[in-house]
């Protein structure tokens, strides 16, 4: 079982609370802070790092690039897109607009010819070609990492099995096994009901990120359902501190247990980079 | 079809023997994608037809504020249950016409505070029912959430669309919960503040007093740094000791050093339970869930439109107050 780094402590998300994430927002400001642990983590064996694509991972990749050798160390796993960055965009400026601000950044990087200037029409033509084009602006930033594996938000896999979209969910997997020549991947809150989905739909089951915890915590419809379902499939398990209320030995010992892949936990220090990946080794390598 | 829209949809087709078979938007493309991916959704660009030409049972309103009430109005005339997100209207009069219209139509229908549905503010709400801090002295609350309003750009951020700022919009919720833990507000005395932009308020304190007499401070504010998601806290304070609880947590602190420690803090991990659905979290699940439950046992809930209309009793009272610098009653309509 491989431990992976995430990058939600790096960035002020907590899920334990919000008082805690702006503590250490002021604990671990600055790129240079972030970069030295991720060296002692990487140190320690740690080869995978989880990002989300949200504005801030530019400036932390060309910090790495040009001032570290971390590039080489770690694989990514980047998670698109950066759903809460779509949704207060949508919010604000309606679907229209925001999707041709959003694709307008990519237009001349990519070589794309996006000149429809919020025609709903060119808009509507090609959703398929839309959707790559979302995607291909996403991963902009990634282009000079080794990349590993391209996971779909839980959001947008848990929309799309919800109302039944098949199509969304084909094409992103087909886009990065042609285009990037990649493993597609799929983050969900809900992890037996997107097995059952991907089976009805006739999908191969790529790897899955999902949470896998001692308590349950967002782990639906039950803890129990979720275990049945790893089986012979590829899993990364998140949350498993259930947010950081859990001690890595108590997440860890049931970890152990369970037929999965890797494991993404989030680091805050050094000291604490330490105490979880003595554990993780104890229990599990 | 928004943010909420698009939730909302996806729980609902999620629940057993629920389908989701048409939706409406003004917005075209939308609607495409929304028909070119699913297989029974139908889309209108008109909701009236929708109305007149699909068979439904219910219908669910996420527009922009300004069109709940006429939306709601033309379900309820037309025998359709509904759901209308928060908050229910611009103003309480205008909430008014919408119950008018209920009373001769016997429709379940609910307002979105989910805020009712998470599980801290559950556990909240148990324990001062209860009576574990003994009798309630003072409350003091926050909504805060760090929002960047640009001029025009949105409808949130038109008085004429949405009502107000983050009173009406991110408040809500907070005096949704004050009526819920603590029963009506008496009296109010507001101040309103524009930071970022003219047409609406970004932050707004008020000092009220309860029909019980307990007073509070309150606070709503889109102004603030360092908030990425919408925080709400209240800190409750009884003769017994201090409850705090917010979004993630609830602490207990006795005031006798004697009291056992053991069950004084609670996380919203140890208080989670799965849902058949996790979208955009599990209150929004457990609303709709009990939304549906209500139309099958054909009960009203409590967080129905005419319950609704005293919250906006209250955020009436503390924007005139805002104007008047004066405090001021609340009229409830009865």
């Amino acid at each position: 079982m491989e431990l992976l780094l995430g990058d939600n402590p790096f960035f002020g998300i907590d899920h334990l609370s919000q008082d805690r994430a702006r503590k250490r927002m002021r604990i671990l400001t600055g790129y240079e802070k972030i970069s030295d642990i991720m060296k002692f983590v990487a140190e320690l064996g740690v080869r995978g790092f989880v990002v989300s694509t949200h504005p801030q991972l530019k400036h932390l990749v060309k910090h790495m690039e040009t001032k570290t050798n971390l590039l080489e160390l770690y694989d990514f796993y980047p998670i698109l897109p950066y759903a809460q960055g779509y949704v207060s965009k949508v919010t604000e400026k309606g679907v229209i607009n925001a999707m041709t601000e959003i694709l307008s950044i990519g237009s001349n990087r990519l070589g794309l010819k996006i000149l429809f200037k919020g025609s709903t029409a060119y808009l509507s033509k090609d959703f398929e070609k839309l959707l790559q084009t979302l995607i291909d602006v996403e991963l902009l930033p990634l282009k000079s990492v080794k990349k590993k594996v391209i996971f779909l938000h839980d959001v947008v896999t848990d929309l799309a099995i919800s109302l039944g979209m098949k199509k969304p969910i084909e094409t992103f997997m087909q886009h990065i096994e042609d285009q990037y020549n990649l493993e597609p991947g799929l983050v969900t809150k809900n992890f037996p009901k997107l097995i059952r989905k991907l089976e009805e739909w006739d999908i191969k089951t790529p790897t899955i990120m999902t949470s896998f915890n001692p308590i349950g915590y967002q782990m639906n419809p039950s803890k129990e359902e979720c275990e049945k379902f790893i089986s012979n499939n590829k899993v990364i398990a998140m949350n498993v501190f259930a947010g950081g209320y859990l001690k890595p030995q108590e997440s860890f010992q049931y970890i152990s247990q369970l037929n999965l892949k890797a494991v993404t936990i989030g680091i805050s220090t050094k000291e604490h980079a330490q105490d979880t990946i003595d554990s993780f080794k104890k229990f599990i390598n | 079809m928004g943010k909420m829209g698009f939730l909302h949809a996806a729980i609902l087709n999620s629940i057993d023997k629920v389908k989701v078979t048409a939706v409406a938007d003004t917005e075209k493309f939308v609607l495409k994608f929304i028909e070119k991916n699913t297989s029974n959704i139908k889309g209108y660009t008109d909701y009236v037809k929708m109305l007149e030409q699909s068979d439904l049972d219910l219908v669910y309103i996420a527009t922009p504020v300004h069109l709940h009430i006429k939306i709601a109005a033309d379900c309820a005339k037309r025998n359709l249950h509904f759901f209308v997100e928060k908050p229910l209207g611009r103003t309480s009069e205008e909430c008014e016409s919408l119950c008018d219209i209920i009373k001769e139509h016997n429709v379940v229908n609910m307002v979105g505070f989910y805020l009712r549905y998470s599980d801290t503010f559950i556990k909240a709400k148990e324990l001062l029912d209860n009576g574990i801090i003994g009798e309630i002295k003072n409350v003091k609350c926050s909504v805060l959430q760090t929002t960047v309003l640009r001029k025009g750009s949105s409808w949130r951020v038109k008085k004429e669309q949405s009502g107000g700022g983050v009173l009406i919009d991110l408040g809500v919720h907070l005096i949704d919960l004050l009526l819920w833990y603590f029963g009506k507000i008496k009296s109010v005395q507001g101040f309103t503040e524009y930071h970022q932009i003219k047409d609406v308020e970004d932050s707004v304190k008020v000092d009220m007093m309860f029909e019980n007499g307990i007073p509070c401070s309150y606070e709503a504010s889109w102004n603030v740094k360092n908030y990425r998601l919408q925080e709400t806290t209240l800190e409750i304070e009884g003769t017994l000791g201090k409850i705090k609880v917010n979004d993630d947590y609830l602490k207990i602190d006795y005031n006798d050093p004697k009291k056992i420690k053991e069950n004084s803090i609670f996380y919203k991990q140890t208080l989670y339970k799965g849902v058949p659905i996790d979208i955009g979290g599990p209150e929004y699940t457990n609303e709709d869930v009990d939304f549906i439950n209500s139309i099958r046992n054909g009960k009203q809930l409590e967080l129905n439109v005419l319950f609704s209309r005293n919250i906006h009793s209250v955020i009436d009272a503390i924007y005139k107050s805002s104007t008047t610098k004066k405090l001021e009653e609340v009229n409830y309509i009865e």
